[in-house]
């Protein structure tokens, strides 16, 4: 493969995962199906050509024939349907990129498609505050809503800022479509923009964090604050590691920033739940459900139509998760993910410092997409997900790099 | 950590698509005599409601809607196993999705892992069925028999009184000798006598809900694993025989 195909698939699947969600919901037809076979059927062409030059560990053979089997097991074994499919694309898209792809191309060069599609979304972002706060929402309410199965299409969000300060304007969307996505996404590009300012020393990106931010504080969510708080204390603890002189005077703020932290969730969990008694209430209503589950339907997943009678509560979504792909799925397809992100972590000892860096704000970034998933699926719908996996093929690529190296 | 190139991995692929096959294609066939878990037995059948003769009160017994409804109730289904006790479970069953558009019959699938389960719950739910139908009919079978022998009893009554008045002729006991009888007496109990046919009628006219044939355990037919179970199984089998191929291999490179 050539590093010019390499740049056209590249450019070609970041053109898919902007426009797929807004071209879906302008629409309203379900067009990811295009883009899930599209996409791997090129690069598994690709590979075929380059068979010499692309290299598998016994890790990825292993885990590539695992997630055959589940899906044969619950397709056409337990009838489940094709529930562990979208897993699998996810893993295996991301191992075909890292193959493929990142090995033809320039680090940098992925690295900055990465970062023009964040900006592209950070721009939209903006724009659509000014349009929603000056003519207003109803030319997305127009021509963006749809209520199609698989398709997300422009909501109508409540703005906890504008309740705040007396203004009418609804949650933002972003291009990305949905609840809680931008918020999401603005923490996700602040956390990229800090690391773009730290390499690059560029003002541009003082200019994005204060705008990324700013957005988050327009249209907020409690999790995308809990988010960035999460990914701000990784890496104000990744700095704290990397420092050869470790400042005591700074670790006396510990304990004062995990009280203050604590007391700020608190805080929002009762902007949301009044009343803190109802939360045993919820939490038997997560977990309740899993009681009448057989032991098979546990470890495998139960149906479709069987989960949808037993959870009442649907606030954490991997516990619909766990009960639709079973502990079993859920356990392959998170812990193949943390053993790629601690594999590319352990390589980041033998790596360049700004390589180091870039693993470390990239992984950062997982956590986050990882833990926005447990809330709400809006991390991982059309177009964010494909954005997850640009930044999965990194890690996998650094986690292979970390396999050349010890050859 | 070992790494090869595609190249090995389709090679190795390659080698082994022969045994690969032979997996495969005796998996699918043996599979079927080996398998013995986790089966699942249907039955497809359809309930065919009551009928009688007198359209009127037609209305009043379990119809399509009803009985779809009712089907599809959980608390029916506790009332099941209620009545059936603890000696068999009862077998899940629901109103068939497609080609149940005949307003005459209810298409119902009663599936699960038991054969006898899958009997003893088709028959307690006709026997729910039937205990409901019978609730609301017997009042008027009751009603016409009781009218069928007070009718009798006046019939007998005035054979009685025709005797009384000494008519030499011989009566036979039980029929209605009209000759015997006098004018007015003749028509009430021709009257009578036909109104107790009628009567007859409709008590033999009533046909109690049923299944559209008899259900036993021929009835009933093995539903999972089915061919495309057997196929996913062996191609679980020739997968899983590959992840091993492919591990040795890695083994082997590390040696």
């Amino acid at each position: 493969m050539t590093e010019r195909s390499s740049k056209i698939i590249i450019n070609t699947f970041i053109f898919y995962l902007l426009f797929l969600p807004i071209v879906q919901a302008f629409l309203c037809i379900n067009l990811k199906i295009i883009g899930v076979i599209f996409f791997p059927l090129v690069l598994v062409f690709y590979s075929l050509i380059d068979w010499k030059k692309f290299y598998i560990t016994r890790f990825d053979a292993s885990l590539v024939l695992i997630l055959l089997l589940l899906n044969v097991f619950d397709t056409l074994i337990y009838s489940l349907g094709t529930v562990f499919f979208m897993s699998s694309y996810m893993i295996i898209i991301s191992l075909l990129f890292s193959k493929i792809v990142i090995p033809n191309l320039s680090i940098d060069y992925y690295l900055d498609r990465i970062n023009i599609s964040l900006l592209i979304i950070l721009f939209f972002l903006v724009l659509e505050f000014l349009i929603v706060s000056t003519i207003g929402s109803s030319i997305f309410y127009d021509n963006l809503t749809c209520h199609s199965d698989g398709v997300q299409g422009y909501r109508e969000l409540h703005n906890a800022t504008s309740d705040i300060f007396l203004m009418e304007i609804p949650g933002l969307n972003s291009i990305m479509m949905g609840s809680q996505t931008s918020s999401e996404l603005a923490a996700v590009i602040s956390i990229w923009s800090i690391y773009k300012y730290k390499t690059t020393e560029k003002r541009f990106y003082i200019f994005t964090i204060i705008l990324s931010l700013l957005m988050i504080i327009l249209s907020p969510s409690y999790t995308s604050i809990f988010l960035l708080t999460i990914g701000l204390t990784l890496y104000f603890l990744f700095e704290v590691y990397s420092k050869n002189k470790l400042n005591i005077y700074w670790l006396n703020f510990a304990p004062i920033f995990v009280v203050l932290f604590s007391y700020l969730m608190y805080e929002f969990l009762l902007v949301r739940y009044s009343d803190p008694s109802i939360f045993p209430t919820l939490f038997q209503e997560h977990f309740v459900g899993f009681n009448y589950m057989t032991m098979k339907e546990l470890l495998f997943g139960a149906h479709k139509l069987k989960i949808e009678g037993l959870f009442a509560s649907s606030e954490f979504t991997l516990l619909t998760q766990v009960a639709k792909l079973g502990i079993l799925g859920v356990t392959i397809f998170y812990g193949s993910i943390a053993y790629y992100m601690l594999l590319a972590l352990t390589n980041t000892n033998a790596t360049g410092k700004k390589e180091r860096l870039t693993t470390i704000f990239i992984l950062i970034i997982i956590v986050i997409f990882l833990l926005g998933n447990v809330h709400y699926r809006v991390m991982f719908q059309s177009g964010v997900r494909e954005l997850f996996l640009l930044f999965l093929a990194y890690i996998m690529f650094m986690s292979n790099n970390s396999c050349k190296n010890s050859n | 950590m070992q790494q090869v190139n595609l190249s090995n991995i389709l090679r190795l692929f390659v080698k082994h698509t022969p045994y690969m096959l032979i997996i495969l294609i005796s998996s699918y066939f043996f599979t079927p005599y080996v398998y013995n878990f986790d089966k699942v037995y249907e039955l497809n059948t359809a309930i065919v409601f009551a009928q009688l003769d007198f359209e009127s009160n037609i209305d009043k017994l379990l119809n399509k809607a009803t009985v779809d409804e009712l089907l599809s109730s959980k608390d029916f289904k506790n009332s099941l196993s209620l009545s059936g006790g603890k000696s068999n479970k009862i077998s899940s069953f629901k109103v068939s999705s497609s080609g149940n558009q005949n307003t005459k019959l209810t298409k119902v699938r009663f599936y699960g892992d038991n054969i006898d389960d899958i009997v003893s719950t088709s028959s307690l739910v006709i026997n729910e069925f039937r205990k409901i139908d019978k609730n609301i009919i017997n009042i008027y079978i009751e009603s016409f028999k009781r009218e069928v022998e007070l009718n009798k009893s006046i019939i007998n009554e005035l054979e009685k009184n025709a005797k009384n008045q000494y008519y030499n002729d011989v009566i036979d006991v039980g029929n209605v000798n009209i000759v015997l009888l006098e004018a007015d007496d003749k028509q009430l109990a021709a009257d009578l006598g036909a109104r107790n046919i009628k009567l007859d009628r409709k008590i033999n006219s009533y046909k109690e809900i049923s299944y559209i044939s008899p259900i036993n355990r021929d009835s009933i037919a093995l539903f999972y694993p089915g061919k495309l179970a057997y196929l996913g199984l062996s191609i679980l089998f020739t997968l899983l025989y590959f992840f091993i191929v492919i591990n040795y291999y890695y083994l082997k490179l590390r040696k």
